[in-house]
């Protein structure tokens, strides 16, 4: 069960329609409680209430050591500060989905484990969840830095080879599971988008907007303008797992 | 292995795209309810049994190389790989868990036995993680969130202590990188996702 509501921008705030019993929330967190039980898109009584941007889940699991950048991994930033890669969002609401949680997540790396996370993601529209049974959002935008995370890194017989670009300045795009994962190759970031419908997952790819440079992710996310028409093509090694951290 | 699609953004022609899908033994989420299997997401497959990997044995030696003898816990759906080259959506076929569903805390594993492997290769995939009761509000058990240890979550947590504890029974264990990271809301208000490893548990025929 997911949830959807009408946004439209009026001001510097957007503003979500829904009926009086969210109408009454006064905070985020408040109003993720009340929502819970509340399909937006059958609310009859319409009222407004001011959505801010949320503030940014810092799940950065490092120490001081792991602030600095190797060629192969990034040094983890905290959730208040602005990410050391490129990061991509959608805005502040897409299709009637309104930006509901922000997740900086930058672990340990361990040698015993091939990969660590390490991402910035911007969450769109909500879900139920219950005892023992976690729920998917609608739809989810992950960037990673391209050295850690791109085509390169999935097993060779899991991943066939990328068809030639038919234009040597563009971002590049994979897709996975039926559609419901998609990721953007684009200069030194891979953005992976998830969600529970193809076609939403696939309109939302050529919908990325950039991060302003130098803002933290919500900061980022409140400041973004309009999606570009074009992204620019993965920068060289992002694509064979030759990039180096280190720029 | 079907076609991975590749468009070029600037006009994004996807166009003639089909995709890569998971590894092929299943989709990538458990999901909460069955029928078609799509769309209600709550855990990533992250664990891989194979040579004598079937379902029955799989949970049979996860218990005696974990001691994860419990099997309480809800039901949940997964596509898997059926013997006629498709996916069929199958409630899973066993549980295990390192304690009861009203302890504290317990690393828990739900197995699906793959129809569609080769009868030389028997395979079973999981959902292993770790868990918490969360009494407020009504919530249950709920997995740890990411950044919750050095490990990452509760999924990278439950992926990594299995692993642990068959390499420590002396089974052949690796990890391959599998992509599946997203993130799903538990009934606390955080989220936890995979870090995308999974692990890979030889059980020798």
């Amino acid at each position: 069960m997911t949830f959807r509501a009408n946004l439209s921008a009026e001001g510097p705030e957007l503003r979500l329609h829904s009926n009086r019993v969210f109408g009454a929330c006064m905070t985020i967190g408040v109003c993720g409680l009340v929502a819970a039980g509340t399909r937006l898109s059958h609310s009859t009584a319409q009222s407004t209430v001011q959505v801010p941007v949320p503030r940014v889940s810092d799940q950065v699991f490092s120490s001081t050591t792991d602030r600095q950048t190797t060629r192969t991994k990034m040094g983890c930033t905290p959730g208040s500060q602005p990410t050391n890669f490129a990061a991509y969002s959608l805005g502040r609401s897409f299709n009637g989905l309104p930006l509901m949680a922000i997740l900086r997540r930058c672990d340990l790396p361990q040698a015993s484990q091939p990969t660590r996370a390490n991402y910035l993601s911007y969450i769109y529209g909500d879900c139920v969840s219950g005892s023992d049974q976690g729920c998917q959002p609608p739809l989810e935008v992950q960037t990673w830095p391209a050295c850690e995370r791109s085509l390169a890194s999935y097993a060779s017989n899991e991943i066939p080879s990328l068809d030639p670009p038919a234009n040597d300045s563009a971002a590049r795009v994979a897709v996975f599971d039926g559609g419901n994962r998609t990721e953007v190759y684009t200069d030194r970031s891979t953005v992976v988008i998830f969600g529970t419908d193809p076609g939403e997952v696939k309109a939302a790819a050529a919908s990325l907007i950039p991060n302003p440079p130098n803002l933290a992710p919500n900061t980022a996310v409140a400041s973004s303008g309009q999606a570009p028409s074009s992204l620019p093509a993965p920068a060289p090694g992002s694509l064979t797992g030759t990039l180096s951290c280190i720029s | 292995m079907l076609g991975l699609a590749v468009a070029i953004f600037g006009s994004l022609a996807f166009a003639g795209a089909s995709s890569a899908d998971f590894p092929t033994f299943s989709h990538a989420y458990t999901q909460r309810t069955g029928g078609d299997c799509q769309n209600d997401g709550s855990d990533p497959v992250d664990a891989l049994y194979y040579d004598h990997g079937g379902a029955t044995n799989a949970t049979t030696v996860t218990a005696n190389a974990t001691g994860w003898n419990h099997n309480s816990g809800d039901p949940q759906w997964l596509s898997v790989h059926a013997a006629n080259g498709g996916y069929n959506c199958h409630l899973m076929d066993y549980q295990n868990a390192s304690a009861g569903d009203l302890h504290i805390t317990r690393y828990h594993i739900r197995i699906w036995g793959i129809p569609g492997s080769p009868p030389d290769n028997h395979k079973s995939v999981g959902d292993a993680h770790h868990e918490r009761i969360v009494p407020e509000d009504g919530c249950g058990d709920s997995v740890y969130p990411n950044g919750h240890s050095a490990d990452g979550s509760g999924f990278d947590e439950g992926r990594e202590e299995l692993g642990r504890q068959f390499i420590a029974d002396g089974f052949r264990v690796t990890e391959d990188i599998w992509g599946n990271t997203a993130n799903f809301k538990q009934c606390d208000g955080q989220f936890a996702g995979s870090n995308g490893v999974g692990v890979q548990i030889q059980l020798p025929i």
